[in-house]
C-alpha cells in the first residue's frame, strides 16, 4: 500500500496530516498487508516536526515486521530522514497519576514546621542575645548601616503610612459617629474612635504596612546576597553576618517603630478631627479639649510600647527567611512567606497583648 | 542573512559602537569577538530584539528589525534561536518540558508526538533520554546549554545566536561543545551567530570573524585576513605570534 506525503508537514500544519497517517497505520496493520511505501513526490516544505512524525510511523511499521520503501524522495528529504531517525527516541509517554497521601503530607509538613520552628526559636534566642550583648557594648553596632536601614524602613514609608492612617481614622470616625447618633451620644466618638486608634489601630496597621514593606526587602535582599556569595565572603573575611547585615536591621526597627506608631497616631487622630468638623460641625479645639479631659496618656503609651516588639518581629523574621534562601527560585517563596509570617505573628502577638492589656487593666 | 549598517549606540557619553557595519552571510559560523565592555554583547541584543537600537539598522532574513509589524516579528522570532550565558531554562519545567515548549504553545500537536521530538532533539545534542525527566537545577552547567540548545532548535530556525557557549566550561566540555556547535551547523545548514572569548573556539569554529575594540570596529574577515592584517590589537587579542 502507498502513501502520498502531500502537501506541508511543518510544526504548523502537520497537525492535519496526524489523522491521516493513524488511519493508514490502521488499515495498513487490519488488512494485514506485508509491504507500504511512503510517496515523497508531492511533499512541499518539510521540517523536523513533520519528519519526525513520519518515522514514528516507520518505526511501527518495522515493529510489525512490515516492509518500508521510500519513493520520489529529494536528496534533502532523504538526509533529514537519516538524520532523524538516527536519532530518533520514543519514551512511551508517563500519565504520572496525581496522588494524595493526605497522611503523608500531615506527617511531612508537621516535621518540617517543627524542625522549622526549633531553627527559628534558636535564631530568635541568638538575635536576641546579641542584641543585649550590644545594649552593654555599644560599639559592636554598625552606626551607620542601622541609621539607613532606619531611613529606608521609616522615611520612605511615611507618605504611604499618613495617607492610609487618615483615611482609617476618618472612617471609624464616620462609622461611630452614624452608629452612636441614634444613642443620642455622638460625642463619644472622638474618644471611643481616638481611643481604639492609639490602643490597635494605629500600631497593628503601621506595623502591617512595615511588614509588607520591610519584611519582604530584609528577604530578598539578604536572600539574594546569599546567592551571589556575598554572605560566603563575608564569613570567610571574619565578618559576622549577624552583626554586619542583621543586627542594623533589628535595631533599627526596633527604635523606628514606636517613631512611625507615633506618626500614625497623629494621621489617624487628624482624619478624625477632619470628619468630626464636617459631619459633626464640632471645631478642632472642642475636639483636643474633650481629648484632653477624657483621654489617659496610657492609651498611648501601650501603642507605643508594643511599637518595638512589632520592629523586632518583623525585622527577625524577614532576615531568618532571607537567610534560608539556598537557590535563585527560592527568593520569590521564601519572600512571600515571610511576609505571610510577620503578618501572622503579629496577629498573635498582638492579640495577645490587646487580651493581657484589657486583664490587667492598662 | 544579518545585515548590520552603521550602527551607533550610546549610553549616556559612554560610546558603545560607533557607527559599526559588518554582514553575515547565509550558512556560516560567525564570530563577534572583543574584550569585556566592548559592545559585543548589546550588539547581539540588539540583533534579538531585546536592546533598542538608538541609530543605524540592522535587518534580519531582509527585515529591518526596528520597523517591523508584531507579525513579522512574531515570524522572525520563530526563526531564530536564542542560547544564553547560563542556557535560561525554566527552572519550573523538566528538560523534555522545556525543549517542547515552543512546540507546546505554538501548535496543537499531540503531547506524545511532542515528547518524541524533544527527545529525539535531546539525542541531537548529544545527551541521553535519561535526562528528559531531570529539572534543571540538577543539571551540570555543560547540560544546561546542551538542553539549551535543543530547545532553541525546537522549531528549525535559520539562525542560531549563542551568547559566550562556552564559559564556564571545563576544557574537554568546552571542546564538545565546539564539535557539537559544527555539527548542528552541518546537519541543519544552520547560520549561527556567536559571541565568545574562547582561542580554540575562534580557531576551530568560526569561518569568520569581527573584533570590536573601544566601540569602533577593527576588522572582519577570516583567521588568515586577521594574521595578515598585522595590527598590534588584533595580534594581542588572538594571540598571534610574529616571530612565527
Amino acid at each position: 500500500m502507498n502513501f502520498s506525503v502531500e502537501n506541508d508537514w511543518q510544526y504548523d500544519t502537520v497537525e492535519y496530516h496526524i489523522n491521516k497517517l493513524e488511519q493508514f497505520y490502521k488499515s495498513v496493520t487490519s488488512q494485514n498487508v506485508k509491504s507500504v511505501s511512503f510517496d515523497f513526490k508531492t511533499l512541499g516544505k518539510v521540517d523536523s516536526s513533520g519528519i519526525i512524525l513520519i518515522i514514528r510511523y516507520i518505526k511501527l511499521f518495522e515493529q510489525n515486521s512490515i516492509d518500508i520503501s521510500i519513493k520520489n524522495s529529494s536528496r534533502k528529504h532523504q538526509n533529514m530522514l537519516d538524520l532523524y531517525s538516527e536519532n530518533y527516541v520514543h519514551k512511551e509517554h508517563q500519565y504520572t497519576p496525581i496522588k494524595i497521601d493526605f497522611f503523608e503530607n500531615l506527617g511531612r509538613n508537621s516535621a518540617s514546621f517543627l524542625i522549622n520552628l526549633k531553627h527559628f526559636l534558636y535564631f530568635i534566642g541568638k538575635m536576641f542575645l546579641m542584641f543585649i550583648y550590644s545594649l552593654r557594648h555599644p560599639s559592636l553596632i554598625k552606626l551607620k548601616a542601622t541609621i539607613n536601614q532606619m531611613d529606608i524602613a521609616a522615611i520612605q514609608i511615611l507618605p504611604i503610612i499618613a495617607l492610609s492612617l487618615f483615611l482609617v481614622g476618618f472612617a471609624t470616625a464616620y462609622q461611630g459617629a452614624e452608629q452612636l447618633d441614634k444613642f443620642g451620644a455622638s460625642l463619644i466618638v472622638i474618644e471611643m474612635s481616638t481611643m481604639s486608634m492609639f490602643r490597635e489601630f494605629a500600631p497593628f496597621l503601621s506595623a502591617i504596612i512595615v511588614a509588607g514593606r520591610s519584611a519582604s526587602s530584609y528577604t530578598a535582599q539578604i536572600g539574594t546576597m546569599k546567592i551571589t556569595e556575598e554572605i560566603s565572603a563575608m564569613k570567610t573575611m571574619g565578618f559576622d553576618v549577624d552583626r554586619f547585615l542583621i543586627l542594623p536591621r533589628v535595631i533599627a526597627l526596633i527604635i523606628v517603630m514606636p517613631l512611625i506608631v507615633f506618626f500614625a497616631d497623629m494621621a489617624a487622630m487628624l482624619g478624625e478631627m477632619v470628619i468630626v468638623k464636617i459631619h459633626m460641625g464640632i471645631p478642632f479645639t472642642q475636639f483636643m479639649d474633650r481629648i484632653y479631659e477624657y483621654m489617659e496618656i496610657r492609651h498611648i503609651m501601650l501603642g507605643l510600647l508594643k511599637a518595638p516588639l512589632f520592629g523586632m518581629i518583623i525585622a527577625v523574621i524577614g532576615c531568618y527567611r532571607g537567610l534560608q534562601v539556598q537557590k535563585g527560585t527560592d527568593i520569590g517563596k521564601y519572600t512571600t512567606r515571610s511576609v505571610v509570617d510577620a503578618i501572622f505573628y503579629l496577629i498573635i502577638i498582638n492579640s495577645l497583648i490587646s487580651l493581657l492589656s484589657i486583664e490587667l487593666g492598662f | 542573512m544579518i545585515k548590520v549598517k552603521n550602527l551607533s549606540t550610546a549610553f549616556g557619553k559612554k560610546v558603545i559602537h560607533d557607527n559599526i557595519s559588518l554582514d553575515v552571510k547565509n550558512g556560516e559560523i560567525f564570530g563577534i569577538l572583543g574584550g569585556s565592555g566592548s559592545g559585543k554583547s548589546v550588539l547581539l541584543r540588539q540583533m534579538i530584539l531585546l536592546d533598542h537600537i538608538q541609530q543605524g539598522t540592522i535587518e534580519v532574513f531582509g527585515y529591518d528589525i526596528a520597523h517591523i509589524n508584531s507579525k513579522q516579528r512574531d515570524m522572525i522570532k520563530k526563526n531564530w534561536g536564542v542560547l544564553f550565558q547560563f542556557g535560561a531554562l525554566f527552572s519550573s519545567l523538566n528538560v523534555i518540558e522545556n525543549i517542547g515548549i515552543m512546540l507546546k504553545e505554538n501548535t496543537k500537536l499531540p503531547k506524545d508526538l511532542i515528547e518524541d521530538i524533544a527527545y529525539t532533539k535531546l539525542k541531537m545534542v548529544g545527551l541521553d533520554p535519561d535526562v528528559g525527566k531531570l529539572y534543571p537545577e540538577e543539571l551540570s552547567g555543560g547540560m544546561k546549554k546542551r538542553v539549551a540548545i535543543a530547545r532553541s532548535l525546537a522549531l528549525d530556525p535559520q539562525v542560531l545566536f549563542l551568547d559566550e557557549p562556552t564559559s564556564g566550561l571545563d576544557p574537554v566540555s568546552a571542546k564538545a561543545f565546539d564539535n557539537l556547535i559544527l555539527e548542528l551547523r552541518d546537519m541543519l545548514e544552520l547560520t549561527v551567530v556567536l559571541i565568545t572569548h574562547e582561542l580554540n573556539t575562534i580557531k576551530n569554529v568560526l569561518d569568520r570573524f569581527t573584533i570590536l575594540y573601544k566601540g569602533n570596529l577593527i576588522m572582519t574577515g577570516t583567521m588568515d585576513d586577521a594574521i595578515n592584517e598585522n595590527n598590534d590589537i588584533i595580534n594581542k587579542f588572538l594571540k598571534i605570534n610574529k616571530g612565527k
